[in-house]
């Protein structure tokens, strides 16, 4: 009798010791009316016309009772795709949409996801032609009665949607100039199970859908010194897919991680070369934090990217800043060996008077030191930026947009910074 | 399939739910003699070698030309049980095992990776019936990548792992015997387990 009662207590415990996470972007391409649209063609004050804050009618008790809507875009090579999206103040939702037009009326497909914890599904959404895409589409771009409604529907998973949401608009998008949002490790973490792997090529084309405006990304270097995005020292499995390759990043040249080593979406681990290219062609990011891992290594061959990419952003009209991070003392050694350090963009997380005292313009305090609007005055008066680093939890992001002072906000959920950055009044 | 965690719990169970006694005082028994007979303690050296095969797919998706894997591979296994006279044991744990190795199959862009460990293990056992036993360990296993493309690397790291195992001892004389064991194995950087088949050989190193 014992032994079957042990029997049936290890089988409980057997079948319900391991549960895996994951949220897979659900397959939104079965919308009959979708599909035989008509692209968009819209210009870029037709996009603007729909962005702003937006009281949601239905659906408010998963997303909440207000959101930010926003325009994004990639560029691959002669394709420009653009993102319609949705930041919501509940739940760390959001909807990532792209548009049509049929009949009049502008169509977004797409899907919806909520950050704290894996839910998701299909999210099929319409401005109908009298509830302002009439006007949006004439190309009005400021129109007096803004009165814009966006309804649909959305489901949960694979099902096809069938809970209501609509939204009215209210007013225009917050707009302090200049605040950045910052995106965490290229956009995301592999650990909030994003479509696409931390710190790669096909993370920082996604940042800005979003809600990020520019990223840090992760570096060190290979045995043969290219330096590469990622973030741990080692090759392991919460960043790669099995390959056998395990140990320290700078063992492996770049040609031997090229050809074993995949990301754990699938990528390879890309160079910072690639990374600067994807930004300043790709994307509208218009800042890049160059988080140096290796603190002690020399920072020669990211100086020179940052020269040429900084070149080829001024020759191509862009406006992209790209900063060295120097973290600690060593990295701070480092960055004052090089020859022509004074004219080289940082930003420093020691302190205000080490950020002053290289000439870097931007300071970088941890939020752990909470909200230091006396340094940040003192920043500020020495025309340093004061750059927060890393906030993920909904209040506190809150609570340093409307106490702090800071320049920009560095968080691995850019979506709600984004929702209480332009919710802001 | 199975994860990990729930064959380490039906290995658990099988344990749990065999027979309850052990037929200590065959004095022909070299391994298990201790057990119920009070102030009988043993150094127990259990030293193995077989195969093991890992089980899971391996290798980096995106490749477009695929790759050879191997699966079989020679293992070893070196183990120091302290029997005292009760029916659980502690222990230590090592030996060496292949894990996978394979190579890309494009005859223009040769390389190969062969993944290996070397387990640091804490040991616990049982003698779950005259001849077979029981065990189950807790540590490390010491990884090493060989990887052979655009040179040679050798790279180690450490990860957490768990074994069980089970084996059958047959006695050749009052100290040594021969047996085979089957054993599962994890180190969690390896994401997936393998199982190893081994010819063993006992020796009863101390007595007091």
């Amino acid at each position: 009798m014992r032994s079957y009662l042990i029997i049936l207590i290890m089988l409980v415990l057997a079948s319900s010791c391991k549960k895996e996470y994951s949220a897979p972007v659900p397959d939104f391409n079965n919308w009959p009316e979708f599909n035989s649209g008509s692209p968009l063609h819209f210009s870029a004050s037709q996009y603007r016309t729909m962005e702003g804050v937006y009281d949601i009618t239905a659906g408010n008790t998963i997303f909440g009772e207000t959101v930010a809507v926003k325009w994004s875009y990639v560029n691959t090579g002669t394709d420009t795709t653009f993102h319609f999206s949705i930041f919501c103040g509940k739940n760390i939702a959001y909807f990532i949409c792209e548009g049509k037009k049929s009949n009049g009326d502008l169509l977004l497909n797409g899907y919806w996801r909520k950050m704290d914890g894996v839910e998701t599904g299909i999210a099929r959404l319409t401005i109908k032609a009298a509830q302002g895409a009439g006007f949006i589409s004439s190309g009005q771009s400021n129109p007096t009665a803004k009165a814009i409604t966006i309804t649909g529907v959305f489901g949960t998973g694979q099902a096809l949607p069938t809970s209501s949401f609509s939204c009215t608009y209210n007013r225009p998008l917050f707009q302090k100039t200049p605040f950045l949002i910052l995106a965490n490790r290229g956009g995301g973490r592999n650990s909030d199970l994003l479509p696409v792997s931390e710190n790669s090529v096909a993370m920082l084309r996604k940042t800005a859908e979003m809600g990020g405006q520019g990223v840090e990304i992760d570096i060190r270097y290979t045995k043969d010194g290219v330096p590469v995005l990622y973030h741990d020292a080692t090759i392991n499995l919460r960043e790669t897919q099995k390959s056998g390759l395990l140990g320290p990043v700078e063992n492996y040249t770049y040609a031997q991680l090229s050809a074993f080593v995949r990301l754990i979406h699938g990528e390879k681990i890309p160079t910072v070369k690639e990374a600067l290219d994807a930004v300043l062609y790709q994307t509208d990011l218009s800042f890049v934090w160059l988080d140096n891992k290796v603190t002690d290594a020399p920072q020669v061959s990211l100086r020179a990217l940052q020269k040429e990419y900084l070149a080829k952003a001024a020759a191509a009209g862009r406006h992209l800043e790209i900063v060295l991070g120097i973290p600690v003392e060593p990295a701070k050694q480092q960055f004052l060996a090089l020859p022509d350090h004074a004219d080289a963009p940082s930003i420093c997380e020691i302190s205000v008077d080490e950020a002053a005292g290289i000439n870097a313009a931007n300071w970088a305090p941890r939020f752990t030191l909470g909200i230091v609007n006396d340094d940040v005055a003192k920043a500020h008066n020495e025309g340093i930026r004061a750059f927060v680093w890393t906030i993920d939890v909904p209040e506190l992001v809150q609570q340093y947009l409307k106490e702090g002072h800071f320049d920009s906000i560095l968080s691995d959920y850019p979506s709600i910074v984004a929702y209480y950055y332009y919710v802001q009044q | 399939m199975f994860s990990n965690k729930k064959i380490a719990i039906l290995f658990c169970l099988i344990v749990l739910a065999a027979p309850g006694r052990v037929h200590a005082q065959d004095a022909k028994d070299t391994i298990n003699d201790n057990v119920k007979v009070k102030g009988n303690y043993f150094v127990v050296l259990y030293a193995g070698g077989g195969l093991f095969s890992y089980l899971a797919s391996v290798g980096p998706s995106g490749n477009a030309t695929g790759i050879d894997i191997t699966r079989l591979h020679p293992t070893g296994t070196f183990r120091l049980m302290w029997h005292p006279d009760h029916r659980l044991r502690l222990g230590i744990e090592s030996g060496f095992q292949e894990l996978y190795a394979y190579r890309l199959k494009d005859p223009a862009d040769k390389g190969k990776v062969l993944l290996s460990a070397i387990p640091l293990m804490v040991d616990w056992s049982m003698a779950v019936t005259k001849r077979i036993n029981v065990f189950a360990g807790i540590g490390a296993y010491l990884l090493t990548t060989r990887l052979d493309y655009n040179g040679k690397v050798y790279s180690n790291y450490l990860s957490l792992g768990f074994s069980a195992a089970v084996n059958y001892v047959q006695p050749i004389t009052r100290r040594t015997g021969i047996g085979v064991e089957i054993k599962w194995a994890d180190a969690t950087q390896t994401r997936d387990f393998g199982v190893s088949g081994e010819i063993l050989w006992v020796w009863k190193m101390l007595k007091w």
